[in-house]
């Protein structure tokens, strides 16, 4: 296809005029066309256009937001990847193409709980499996000097050769295909060029859509050996762990979901540390997120009681200083207030008859498990 | 690669970058404040409302900040939390004599879910960055259902929000509202999800019932507005005929919205739980009230032991949260109880549709309790037998 070429506005955005046939040489080496109507309009542009330089540099990593209070030591290392492309032979969910999950909106204050037929519960029990699959492949890499984006390149990749999707792709317009969250952030940690530090502790959240059935699944990895001997984090991480464990005890037909809370809280308090309280474990089947919400702190109203063939994700972060979140300007990331660390686990769960199914239980050669505390 | 030498040149503009220290003593200071009430404020268009709001401001010192809720495409609803309840990014604040704009920050949506509203989050961000407000009036579009926007701002007491939730007050244009209540059309606040194949049927084989129903339900304060324009008898009927929909709510009558004392309709969240109130509370447990659309149903509890109570406790979650009584497809949307215990213990518990919450009081207010529900469905016969049969 022929490109027209149209007299293009200068680049400087206040300016009304048309722009000349100069344009501006370092834009030019990075491969874009920034034109203006002169030198002086270039001039006066110099100071915001500059920035233009930076993002379109790849090998330049810097912090988008530099006048943010980050709240702990953790930056973003930007720029972040091309957000990447999945064939179309793969079922896509409905959010895929625009960023809205129309049928999860459909369903806004729907507190109605799903319970999935025996057909559901079979394609649930496979996507489970399998996002499990693509968890354990991705916690594998995890080791000093891996950045967060070659995570991310594999789990897109392992989920294109299993023909599953990965579910944060474009939810909401989340900008990549699985959520990796390291030290102060609690969740929801955006894939990007900085490398894990032996020290580090990193949360992967994989969830992918599979045959028309979403799974989701976290834990929480010690980077190298320096986190495995800190006494603080393995007590973070190690009661986090616990605390999902206990919650998933009392599952059975019958709970009722506003005592999960309780059961974590209590825990997690004996064992010095807080609970966040702006996340919630959710609904999960054919939607992504739907009803019901399950906050992890205690003395929540929460509706809903647990029925057989209900399914639905418990996923604790717990943090070792203030319970309160910030929200970087990625409008993701989610921090503690006090940059202390934070540490989640999450399973997807299926009530049965008589309990519960853990569907995304770990195998015995899962990467990770629980390690002993240090006293 | 392109070398890059933009250091070199002007020295850049200083930034200044707020510490993180200053946001923990700002968090500590907040904490130490007392929350700020929230009154949601519905009608029909035409009804008042505005008239309302401004007569309020008039007649108060408070520093009040007015929020208008819009059902907006371009912003981004919270997961679990309703399209139409987005807050419009600017609102009204008064500080005493000049009105202003203020902006608000709207996040994004939430990957995982989160358990508050964008516009609570807005709210609260407002409330911190501009100092507290003595009040927030929130104003709903005309057919806005006030259930699920009030549900959004009853949060959990751990989640130590700046807001808190103080009542609804609905506005009624006395001409027209006999005409508003029978114009009744099926309630699309449900839709299915057909791609996903889930689909809610919560509000399947219940009476059609009009935006009026659902207003007056929720109501804690009605104000009949325009009464100047219709005969005394009128007035007279149209007020027994909301207090059969809505035996709770203090009907106050007005001409131009203009009510003699603010304090009948503002700061209501503890008289809500002050036992005084209870003995006023007229049970409208005969027939000869009974709306078939909407109700409220009145029935009396014993003094219970622990093991009725906790039967109780499951009679309220099958109401409340499968919408069902003895097989009966029932709609709750407000939820009173005075619950006395055989231990001298007493609670209140309040409910919005599915949500309701315990909480004891020390006083003692009289010697049993009383259950008050209003909604869809309803049924004075079927509640009791049930009640009787599951606390027995």
């Amino acid at each position: 296809m022929v490109e027209v070429q149209y007299p293009k506005p200068c680049s400087r955005a206040e300016c009304e005029n048309l722009a000349s046939s100069l344009k501006c040489p370092t834009c030019l080496k990075l491969g874009k066309d920034s034109s203006f109507c002169g030198q002086d309009c270039f001039k006066k542009a110099w100071p915001t256009h500059k920035l233009v330089h930076k993002q379109l540099q790849p090998s330049t990593p810097y912090d988008p937001f530099p006048t943010f209070s980050y709240t702990g030591p953790l930056r973003p290392v930007y720029p972040l990847s091309p957000m990447r492309t999945l064939p179309d032979s793969i079922p896509h969910p409905d959010y895929a193409k625009d960023g809205i999950p129309h049928s999860e909106q459909r369903l806004f204050r729907s507190t109605n709980i799903h319970i999935n037929t025996a057909d559901e519960i079979a394609g649930l029990r496979e996507a489970c499996k399998l996002g499990r699959k693509v968890l354990d492949i991705a916690a594998a890499a995890i080791k000093p000097g891996v950045t967060s984006d070659s995570i991310d390149v594999l789990v897109h990749d392992t989920c294109i050769s299993i023909g599953a999707y990965p579910s944060p792709l474009n939810y909401y317009h989340f900008p990549k295909s699985v959520c990796i969250s390291v030290n102060e952030i609690i969740c929801h940690g955006i894939p990007d060029q900085r490398k894990l530090e032996d020290g580090d502790i990193v949360n992967i959240d994989v969830s992918i859509y599979y045959k028309g059935f979403h799974a989701d699944l976290n834990e929480t990895y010690y980077v190298g050996d320096k986190a495995l001997a800190d006494a603080e984090s393995i007590r973070l991480v190690e009661t986090t762990r616990e605390c999902l464990d206990k919650a998933i005890e009392i599952v059975k037909p019958g709970m009722l979901f506003r005592d999960i809370g309780n059961v974590i809280e209590k825990h997690a308090t004996a064992n010095g540390c807080s609970v966040i309280r702006t996340y919630c474990g959710h609904g999960i089947n054919k939607l992504f997120h739907c009803a019901p919400n399950i906050p992890h702190y205690a003395k929540n109203k929460t509706p809903g009681v647990a029925k057989p063939g209900m399914t639905f994700t418990i996923e604790p972060m717990l943090a070792l200083g203030s319970w309160k979140d910030k929200t970087w300007p990625d409008n993701w990331t989610s921090a503690t207030v006090d940059g202390k660390r934070s540490a989640q686990f999450e399973h997807m769960l299926l009530v049965t008859e008589t309990g519960v199914e853990v569907l995304t239980a770990r195998h015995a050669d899962s990467p990770g498990g629980p390690i002993s505390r240090i006293s | 690669m392109a070398n890059i030498d933009d250091d070199n040149d002007e020295v850049p503009a200083l930034v200044e970058v707020q510490t993180a220290l200053e946001d923990a003593i700002d968090e500590d200071i907040e904490q130490n404040d007392k929350k700020v009430p929230l009154t949601i404020v519905t009608g029909y268009l035409g009804a008042g409302k505005s008239c309302l709001l401004n007569n309020i401001m008039r007649q108060t010192n408070k520093k009040i900040a007015i929020a208008l809720k819009v059902k907006g495409t371009e912003l981004i609803p919270f997961i679990e939390f309703g399209d139409s309840v987005d807050i419009e990014k600017s609102l009204t604040v008064s500080d005493g004599s000049k009105n202003y704009t203020e902006w608000l920050e709207l996040g994004n949506g939430c990957l995982c879910c989160s358990v508050k509203d964008n516009g609570v989050a807005a709210l609260e961000s407002l409330m911190e960055k501009k100092g507290k407000f003595d009040y927030i009036l929130l104003e709903t579009t005309g057919l806005a259902d006030p259930g699920p926007i009030a549900q959004m701002f009853w949060l959990d007491t751990a989640l130590a929000s700046s807001i808190y939730l103080d009542g609804i007050i609905t506005v009624i244009d006395a001409v027209n509202i006999v005409k508003n209540l029978d114009d009744t059309v099926v309630d699309m606040h449900h839709q299915d999800g057909t791609e996903s194949g889930i689909t809610d049927q919560t509000q399947a084989d219940l009476v059609p019932t009009s935006t009026a129903y659902t207003q007056i339900s929720y109501a804690d304060v009605i104000i009949l507005n325009k009464s100047d324009l219709v005969e005394d008898e009128t007035r007279r009927s149209i007020a027994e005929r909301i207090a059969g929909i809505n035996s709770l709510a203090t009907i106050i009558p007005t001409t131009f919205s203009k009510v003699d004392s603010v304090e009948d309709i503002l700061d209501l969240a503890t008289v809500n739980n002050d036992l005084t109130r209870w003995e006023n509370i007229k049970a409208f447990s005969s027939k000869a009230f009974h709306d078939h659309r909407v109700t409220t149903i009145t029935l009396p509890l014993p003094v219970m032991s622990q093991d009725s109570y906790r039967a109780f406790d499951r009679w309220l979650q099958n109401l409340l949260w499968e919408d069902i009584v003895d097989s009966h497809r029932v709609e709750v949307h407000r939820l009173k109880a005075k619950i006395v215990l055989d231990s001298d213990e007493t609670f209140v518990i309040q409910g919005v549709r599915d949500t309701y919450d315990t909480i004891p009081v020390s006083e003692t207010g009289g010697s049993s309790g009383k259950v008050v529900i209003i909604g869809k469905g309803l049924d004075y016969d079927i509640l009791q037998r049930s009640l009787s049969k599951t606390i027995l």
